[in-house]
């Protein structure tokens, strides 16, 4: 086990490394300066070179990314040019909002996707298996966009009830932080609730025609625990990928979610620092989301060994 | 029993005398003091260092923070703000500005001399604005704690309007802040403002409270002029990007003024019990760059049938939709204001078709293709240029439209041999001498030499009833020369809770003497 941990570990190093050479080229190479951008319209050539200096800027590409290399290779991303404050400590801060709303979507898919999912396996073909299906596939094809701001409109506008956007830290009360991120959570669950159904339900279904299950049955065994204890166990693993792949796209920042509620996530970070061509924070979050990425897949990797006793490492 | 009843009474009295002596005094002038006001704005701003950019946003946020040696009323005339006064040398070349007294810095420091000449050659090394002045200032010294003395190479009019314009601004600070801060952009952001920076975190919020120790003007509020207090006790402004979230954060009484609401919505918004949408005014203009130093368009008749093919009221109808908040008119500056003439009319919104094509004919256009830069990041700009080059393609130009990121128009647009045109837009400024196009360092690079030579001695004449006289001649060559198209102006629309009293629409926000909603 520890080998093939340390290996997945070490995997990581040529995967970043890959992916910061490809930013840093592709962000290079793009037009747009992040000077001229901060400077605004009506600034001189003169003025916007001093600024290029200033920011280092004006040296060549292969000098900039080793200098960035061997910074980062400290654990020091630099200094973001737009916000004034170490990129560590601005992808840390933008993470919270993301962290907190990626667990709560989560959990909302969750808790809607699994019991929706079981009970469409249960009562296959019956009306509450196709309004589940139907269910499902409205999550899929309804755009985030507009089911946020439609959450906005019923419940901050017209019921008053949540506020309509922004985001509060948890340290201002964590009662007021998650009332903030209950529309956003629902915006991006609902969605996200879809595929998880489907595989519930798929999955549930394959169990069930096992031959173990036939024998658990004829044994007496209580329906509750036939599928709560033997079958939903077993179903869990193609699940478990789904639930991991989505938790990891979520803490990549969910875009559009975060734009229509003005939450200052990861999402939005990226997007408004490839906007402004704000080069260091461009690397070092998509850095930091490549890293997540593969961390999660380890993740999920590892609770299969923990749930299925066949699979060994 | 008797003795209660008197002493009810006894204690009746004195309670409804109390509770009618408040209701008289609360009906009196004194305005409510405390609480915070909520700004939701298009986003976050790149920089707070307002001295080196003319972004909008970043003007905004800082104009309670920082003050000038002057500013303007609601006429656009010019009052001292930081200046008691001013004298200006006969030849026009030299300009005495005399302090005001015990006006402190947000850390306490009282505002001299030394403070106010670092913080203006500051201005005019970092900011687009100050260093057009700059190149025509001989010294700028300190004459004694209180006086500061502008030498001048030569008479420039329009000084006091470039001193006192809040963008790209000739803001006031420390001397040692402007010492500390060298080439970069700003990290302290120290003034003499109603209201003082607290913090700033990035994509949640810029905070200001109130300046306990601000000096106000005695006079009474006038435009940005007179009296400022600070009556909030603290101002936010939060970034929210997406402009429905904006209006229905305002609905909701999550904030209480949106900025950068889009036009079509402001009919329906009119009639939403909840909200008052306002118009700025005076307007932005909406304008096609051509590029004069490369290309085709080199080629002055080219350029005219641009400007004569165009038909204003499709572009400008497209682009903003409710005629509200859009006008035609060849005039750059809208009536009411001193600089307000029709030189130039009869080339403006001919939508000539025979015309255009004879001048294209007499420039030798063979069919190139004309490069226009535009973006869909701000909406006007996408859809008048598409209107645009539809028109032109109808008179025979083959136009290639290249629609780009904001930063990539800013990048090509800086590249002569890159394009033909651009759209952007250009906000209201209160002197002609101001507007980007007579720059010939300007993207577009109107260099000639008729344009110069009016141009400086525009800005040489030092009485203002005569410069006021000359600008049509000015305006008359740009319509000739046409080193850009101006197809209209059109009015931002910004959105007040009902709950905020007393808030009028200006031109850069203005938080102060504005209540916070109880």
């Amino acid at each position: 086990m520890l080998p093939y941990l340390t290996g997945r570990l070490l995997a990581l190093v040529p995967v970043l490394l890959v992916v910061a050479v490809v930013v840093f080229l592709l962000i290079h190479l793009t037009p747009g300066d992040p000077a001229r951008v901060l400077l605004g319209q009506d600034a001189t050539p003169e003025q916007v070179q001093t600024l290029r200096h200033a920011l280092g800027l004006d040296r060549p590409l292969v000098a900039q990314f080793v200098l960035w290399l061997g910074r980062a290779l400290r654990g020091d991303l630099g200094l973001s040019f737009f916000q004034h404050v170490p990129v560590t400590g601005d992808i840390l801060q933008h993470s919270t909002p993301t962290i907190m709303l990626s667990l709560m979507a989560i959990s909302v898919a969750l808790l809607i996707g699994i019991p929706a999912g079981v009970i469409s396996a249960i009562f296959r073909n019956s009306w509450l298996d196709q309004g589940s299906l139907a269910l499902a596939m409205l999550g899929a094809a309804v755009p985030s966009f507009w089911l946020g701001l439609s959450l906005i409109v019923l419940f901050a506008v017209n019921l008053g009830w949540l506020p309509s956007s922004g985001y509060r830290a948890p340290a201002e009360g964590l009662g007021v932080s998650l009332r903030y991120l209950l529309l956003p959570a629902l915006a991006l669950g609902l969605p996200n609730s879809s595929l998880i159904i489907r595989f519930t339900r798929s999955s549930l279904l394959d169990v069930v025609a096992n031959d173990y299950i036939r024998t658990a049955r004829a044994k007496g065994v209580g329906e509750r625990t036939v599928i709560f204890h033997h079958a939903l166990r077993n179903a869990l693993v193609p699940i478990l990928t789904v639930v991991g792949l989505t938790f990891a796209a979520l803490m990549g920042g969910a875009v559009v979610t975060e734009t229509v509620f003005s939450l200052p996530g990861i999402g939005q970070l990226v997007v408004s620092s490839v906007l402004r061509r704000d080069y260091p924070v461009i690397q070092g979050v998509i850095l930091m989301v490549a890293t997540l990425y593969v961390l999660i897949n380890l993740l999920v990797d590892l609770l299969y060994f923990l749930i299925d006793p066949r699979v060994k490492y | 029993m008797r003795s209660r009843k008197v002493l009810e009474s006894a204690l009746i009295l004195p309670v409804v005398a109390a509770l009618a002596g408040s209701l008289v005094f609360s009906t009196s002038a004194a305005p409510r003091r405390g609480g915070a006001l909520r700004v939701a704005e298009i986003g976050e701003p790149l920089t707070l260092d307002t001295v080196a950019t003319t972004a909008d946003l970043t003007s905004i946020i800082t104009l309670p923070i920082f003050e000038e040696l002057f500013t303007f009323d609601a006429g656009w005339r010019i009052e001292p703000l930081l200046a008691e006064s001013y004298a200006r040398s006969p030849d026009g070349r030299t300009y005495t500005f005399a302090l005001r007294k015990n006006v402190p810095f947000h850390n306490g420091k009282e505002m001299t001399a030394d403070d106010v000449v670092a913080s203006l050659e500051r201005w005019g090394k970092v900011s687009p604005r100050g260093a057009s002045v700059y190149k025509k200032v001989e010294s700028t010294t300190a004459v004694d704690k209180y006086t500061v003395a502008l030498k001048l190479k030569e008479p420039f009019a329009p000084l006091l309007s470039f001193i006192a314009l809040p963008n790209g601004a000739a803001a006031i600070m420390p001397k040692e802040v402007v010492d500390s801060t060298g080439s970069g952009p700003l990290k302290q952001y120290i003034g003499t403002g109603p209201y003082k920076f607290a913090e700033w975190i990035p994509d949640r919020h810029v905070k200001l409270v109130r300046f306990d120790n601000y000096a106000a003007r005695p006079e009474a509020p006038n435009g940005y002029a007179g009296r400022r207090e600070a009556l909030a006790d603290e101002v936010f402004f939060y970034p929210v990007s997406q402009v429905a979230t904006r209006i229905a954060g305002v609905q909701s009484g999550d904030y209480d003024l949106a900025d950068g609401i889009n036009q079509d919505a402001y009919a329906q918004l009119a009639k939403d019990p909840r909200v008052t949408p306002g118009l700025i005014k005076p307007g932005t203009f909406l304008t096609f760059f051509i590029n004069k130093k490369q290309g085709i368009m080199t080629n002055e008749k080219l350029r005219q049938a641009v400007e004569v093919a165009l038909d204003m009221q499709p572009i400008m109808k497209a682009t903003f939709g409710n005629p509200e908040l859009y006008s035609l008119g060849p005039s750059i500056y809208p009536q009411g204001t001193p600089w307000y003439t029709t030189a130039g009319s009869e080339m403006y919104n001919l939508h000539d078709a025979a015309r255009a094509k004879q001048l294209m004919q007499e420039g030798g256009y063979t069919g190139e293709p004309v490069r226009w830069l535009t973006t869909q990041q701000y909406d006007y700009m996408f859809k008048s240029t598409v209107v645009a080059a539809a028109q032109l393609q109808h008179v025979g130009f083959k136009v290639d439209m290249q629609v780009l990121e904001w930063a990539g128009v800013l990048d090509h647009r800086a590249k002569p041999a890159d394009y033909d045109l651009f759209t952007t837009s250009h906000g209201f400024v209160p002197d002609p001498a101001l507007i980007t196009v007579f720059n010939s360092a300007y993207p577009g690079w109107w260099d000639s030499p008729e344009k110069n030579k009016l141009f400086d001695e525009f800005n040489q004449t030092a009485d203002p009833a005569a410069r006021i006289r000359f600008w049509p001649r000015l305006q008359a060559l740009l319509y000739t020369q046409a080193p850009l198209v101006r197809p209209g102006e059109f009015y931002g629309v910004v959105l007040a809770s009902k709950a905020l009293e007393g808030f009028r629409p200006s031109y850069w926000l203005i938080v102060w003497n504005l209540p916070a909603v109880k």
